[in-house]
């Protein structure tokens, strides 16, 4: 029904009712009596004009779209009409919204929305693993992948891909490009297209004819200025001229840039699986599997049939058990895809940030019921009034509801603004280490949510005072709302809980940001065995140029002299896994004299090669022995190692390992002994927070790995290690021009990186605190201050029986105590039951570590007490006489 | 409370006659809605006076199931009344209606006066 035609309708029914009240009196007036008496019988008889209006109007079809839109305005008008109540409610509730939606797009982002490929759900990764040897997810041997292809019972397709890089030389400056090699099916697998041209056919994986390349939409817009006529043109990499054969789409993107394992690539190659390495089941384990599900085989069926096929290749070949025939827990796993881009820290860290943004929202809707609820008893006559007149007490009830859904609604659109604001600077400041926390957005799915919070925020703070405050006695109800505010002591309890409970959620969050404060202080502040400070590190990787042992041996030597003649640089030395970049994997060890077990987790040890000056520029201390020198480069120079003090004392407790010997790996006669010559203290390896472990080192000159970080220590205090960086760059270029540094950074950034993610967790977390503890404290303040105002006449009674203003603001903070101690105690019980979740994000804490759950509850008291201290004061300052008068 | 639930129930209850009874009246010619409520009080021999709060909901609900039609009129006294008329599907309902009305005249007579005549 239009508005137009319902006005008319209304009218055309007004005109009925008194053309009847019109024939009534007339007739009455017909029969004899006075005209004056005749109306006012005809009226008393009709009856209520406005209630048989509303009756049959309340026939009339589509009502209750007007009934709402009446509502509505009604509502829009109340809360006009109060703007101050209007704007705190606001304010409290977009908050609360905002915090909600901010939190909840990047959930969206990081969990949630699927990667960009076809029916994600069916993609899996393959991974090997030696369980006994603590060895997981391993790539694939090319032969491995053969017999993965093979499994068409579970499989419908099986694709590889290995990370492949290329060293761009036709342009100013050798660039360094992630690359992957991939089997022709790949792209076919992900169900992705090329936007030019094509992608891999068989033949492109003969050897020799694999010089073709797809490039992705980045690289095609950075090298070729996005030409389309880009296919057949060529690239020149590593000294080979590579023909571009076809561009991918802008969105797509394989490797995912979330994926822990690898890193993006910008251009794909043929991979080339040689046929010896096939059929020796030889070669490096560098494929990554990726397979599609069947469509009806369910993930535990695949991983059955792999866990069949595990033990065939157990039977079948020698070389996934030990030399002894020793089982070394080879099993094949299947990861789901989805699951690659976001650990389980991650998730856990991100599900309890959605928790507290969700507390933060609960108690911004205790405060604001607490607002509304005051309002709503203030209204009492108007309320009643309606009710006399027949507004049915559902209908009031109605109308309550619609002015607070109308509110939320209007919060919830200012929190989304809040939020999109609130998510730029999330993204900005977020750590680069969260995956796929870049692609956070307000999509659709965030509104909905933000939608379905608002409304379901408005129910909330609604309901409850909207259902108490439609009274049933009539009479007794407009006496008491005479007599000013007043309210039963019923209503008084919901109010007291309210509060209560909004300590409460305020002490748990508080335990939690306290707990990860002291997690966060303890992490930052640990001793990492080395000294970061002052020291820069430059990524490089040797390409196939260097083939020859000796080759690489020789760069890195050169390079590290080179680099210590710069003025500024104290010293330098290089090392294959550099802590916070990259951490090496455990192996097996083989001790001298003792019998080989390889499946004993304890025996491995995790092996890097470092050059000669390597320990003295980032200050780990030597131990015992010596450190590796420029004789364990020598031609027939015997072979050795260093080992850490965590090595030693596991290895050979209590005894000196200096001289003993070793073998990494296997106690194979090829395999050869290591004789140890000195002894360093424990470092970190990996990220802060990772446990110290059995290192062993390597000299590079005998174990020459291509890709090196070299540490640079800048000379003297203050001196920054980035500037350091032009003559580093020169002295590669002296060496190679054509080799590229992949990565500089210092060692300090790299570790303030390292603990990104539990900084950032940790300032939200505080945050979220911070805002509800001053949601707690306005609404302490809120109900003191009303309740003051309410018993004004009995402390006046009080003051004029001789209270002094000490006893009146002691009793009326003693009422804020009383309820900030009844939260505190609620709340500290749901915190030791509820950190239990945070156990594992901290380090060094444990989750009821009872310093911070007293210095946080003492906290909160302390803003409750100043929080009651304020209307006390101004209750202290009432004076006796006026309150007497008034009550 | 008490009072608006029996109301309520009497409104059930009596909704179909209270129906009845309108479309009866209008039988016999086209009447505005004074004119119906004087009509019945006078035919029930005063017994019935139907509440405006009753009468007019039911005209406007009869119009809406489309078994009365309305439309304004000048009477004598150059005055606007709104006149409402029997449709065919009313002349049909009112059929129906007078059949259940015998059934629950019925009803209550077996209830008060069982056949084995108890009394």
């Amino acid at each position: 029904m239009t508005f137009g035609r319902r006005r008319h309708r209304e009218r055309e029914l007004r005109e009925e009712i008194e053309s009847h009240l019109r024939m009534a009196v007339r007739e009455r007036v017909e029969r004899g009596e006075a005209p004056e008496e005749a109306e006012r019988a005809a009226r008393r008889e009709f009856g209520n004009t406005l209630l048989v209006a509303e009756t049959t109007r309340a026939q009339w079809g589509g009502l209750w779209l007007e009934t709402l839109w009446q509502d509505v305005r009604y509502g829009a008008r109340t809360l006009r009409k109060d703007l101050g109540f209007t704007a705190a409610a606001l304010v409290i509730l977009a908050l609360g919204i905002g915090a909600n939606t901010a939190v909840f797009s990047v959930v969206n982002a990081v969990l949630l929305r699927p990667l960009p490929y076809e029916n994600v759900d069916d993609l899996v990764l393959v991974w090997g693993n030696f369980l006994k040897l603590d060895i997981e997810r391993l790539r694939a041997k090319d032969a491995e992948f053969a017999d993965y292809s093979g499994q068409t019972q579970v499989f419908d397709d099986v694709a590889a891909f290995s990370d492949a890089d290329f060293t761009l030389t036709d342009g100013d400056r050798p660039e360094r490009v992630a690359g992957a090699r991939v089997s022709t099916n790949l792209f076919s697998l992900l169900g992705a297209r090329p936007s030019l041209g094509r992608t891999f056919t068989p033949e492109d994986h003969r050897p020799g004819r694999d010089d073709v390349v797809v490039l992705g939409h980045g690289l095609w817009r950075r090298r070729f200025g996005s030409d389309r006529a880009v296919v057949g043109k060529t690239l020149l990499a590593d000294g080979r001229a590579l023909t571009v054969i076809g561009v991918m789409p802008p969105g797509f993107e394989f490797p995912h840039h979330s994926f822990a394992f690898t890193e993006s690539a910008d251009l794909w190659a043929p991979a080339v699986h040689p046929e010896d390495q096939l059929v020796s089941r030889s070669g490096p384990y560098r494929n990554v599997v990726i397979a599609r599900l069947k469509t009806r085989v369910t993930l535990e069926r695949a991983r059955t049939q792999m866990n069949a096929l595990g033990l065939d290749f157990e039977r079948q070949h020698r070389s996934y058990r030990g030399p002894n025939g020793e089982d070394g827990g080879w099993r094949i796993t299947l990861s789901p895809l989805h699951e690659e881009a976001v650990g389980p820290e991650a998730r856990l860290a991100l599900l309890v940030l959605f928790g507290a943004a969700g507390f933060v929202l609960l108690i911004a809707c205790a405060n604001v019921a607490n607002l509304f609820w005051v309002r709503a008893v203030a209204r009492r006559k108007e309320l009643t009034v309606r009710a006399a007149l027949g507004a049915g007490r559902g209908r009031i009830v109605r109308q309550l509801l619609t002015e607070s859904l109308l509110l939320a609604l209007l919060a919830g659109v200012a929190g989304a603004a809040l939020a999109r604001w609130g998510v730029k600077l999330l993204v900005a400041f977020g750590p680069e280490n969260v995956p796929r926390l870049s692609e956070t957005t307000l999509d659709g799915t965030v509104l909905v949510f933000t939608s379905a919070v608002s409304l379901l925020t408005g129910l909330l703070f609604g309901v409850t005072p909207a259902l108490l405050t439609t009274e049933q006695n009539l009479t007794a109800a407009l006496k008491e709302a005479s007599r000013g505010l007043t309210a039963g002591a019923g209503r008084q309890r919901l109010s007291k809980g309210l509060v209560v409970t909004e300590v409460a959620l305020a002490l748990v969050l508080l335990v939690g940001a306290g707990l990860m404060l002291k997690s966060f202080h303890l992490l930052r502040h640990r001793d990492p065995g080395f000294d970061p400070a002052g020291v820069l590190s430059v990524e490089l990787s040797l390409g196939e140029r260097y083939a020859e042992d000796h080759e690489r041996a020789a760069f890195y030597q050169r390079l590290v002299a080179g680099i210590e003649t710069l003025p500024g640089v104290e010293s330098a030395g290089i090392t294959s896994h550099l802590p916070f970049r990259r951490a090496s994997i455990n192996d097996p060890v083989t001790v001298e004299g003792r019998p080989f077990d390889m499946g004993d987790a304890a025996s491995t040890a995790a092996h890097q090669a470092v050059g000669p000056d390597y320990f003295r520029t980032m200050r780990i201390a030597l131990r015992r022995g010596r450190d590796f020198s420029a004789r364990d480069g020598a031609a027939e120079a015997p072979r050795v190692a260093i080992v850490n003090e965590h090595m030693a004392r596991t290895f050979w407790p209590g005894q000196d390992p200096v001289g003993k010997r070793l073998k990494l790996g296997g106690p194979q006669p090829s395999n050869p002994w290591l004789t140890i010559v000195g002894v360093v203290g424990d470092s970190v390896q990996g990220q802060l927070e990772s446990a110290l472990r059995s290192e062993l080192y390597l000299p590079h000159a005998q174990a020459p790995d291509p890709d090196m970080f070299v540490a640079i220590r800048a000379a003297a205090a203050g001196g920054d290690p980035q500037s350091l960086m032009p003559g580093v760059r020169a002295q590669v270029a002296a060496i190679d021009k054509d080799q590229p540094i992949i990565n500089a950074e210092t060692v300090e950034n790299l570790a303030a990186a390292s603990v990104g993610p539990q900084r950032f967790q940790l300032l939200l977390l505080a945050s979220f605190a911070l805002v509800a503890v001053s949601l707690a404290a306005t609404g302490i303040y809120g109900v003191i201050a009303y309740n003051a105002a309410r018993r004004a006449h009995e402390i006046g009674v009080r003051m004029a029986l001789g209270a002094d203003r000490r006893d009146v603001i002691g009793m009326v903070v003693g009422q804020g105590l009383r309820l900030a101690l009844a939260g505190a105690a609620a709340g500290l019980l749901a915190a030791a039951g509820l950190t239990r979740l945070l156990a594992n994000m901290l380090y060094g804490v444990r989750a009821t570590d009872l310093v911070t759950y007293a210095v946080v509850t003492a906290l909160l008291i302390g803003v409750a007490a100043l929080a009651s201290y304020v209307p006390a004061r101004r209750a202290a300052g009432t004076d006796p006489r006026l309150a007497l008068r008034d009550g | 409370m008490p009072r608006r639930e029996t109301y309520q129930n009497r409104v059930e209850l009596l909704q179909g006659m209270l129906d009845l009874l309108i479309l009866r009246t209008l039988r016999w010619g086209p009447r505005h809605g004074y004119g119906i409520s004087q009509a019945i009080r006078s035919n029930s021999g005063d017994v019935l006076q139907v509440e405006t709060g009753s009468l007019y909901p039911a005209l406007h609900r009869l119009e809406r199931q489309g078994w009365v039609t309305s439309e304004w009129q000048t009477s004598e006294n150059n005055q606007r009344v709104k006149v409402y008329r029997l449709t065919a599907a009313g002349r049909k309902q009112l059929l129906s209606e007078r059949t259940r009305w015998e059934q629950f005249q019925a009803a209550v007579a077996g209830v008060l006066d069982p056949a084995g005549g108890e009394g």
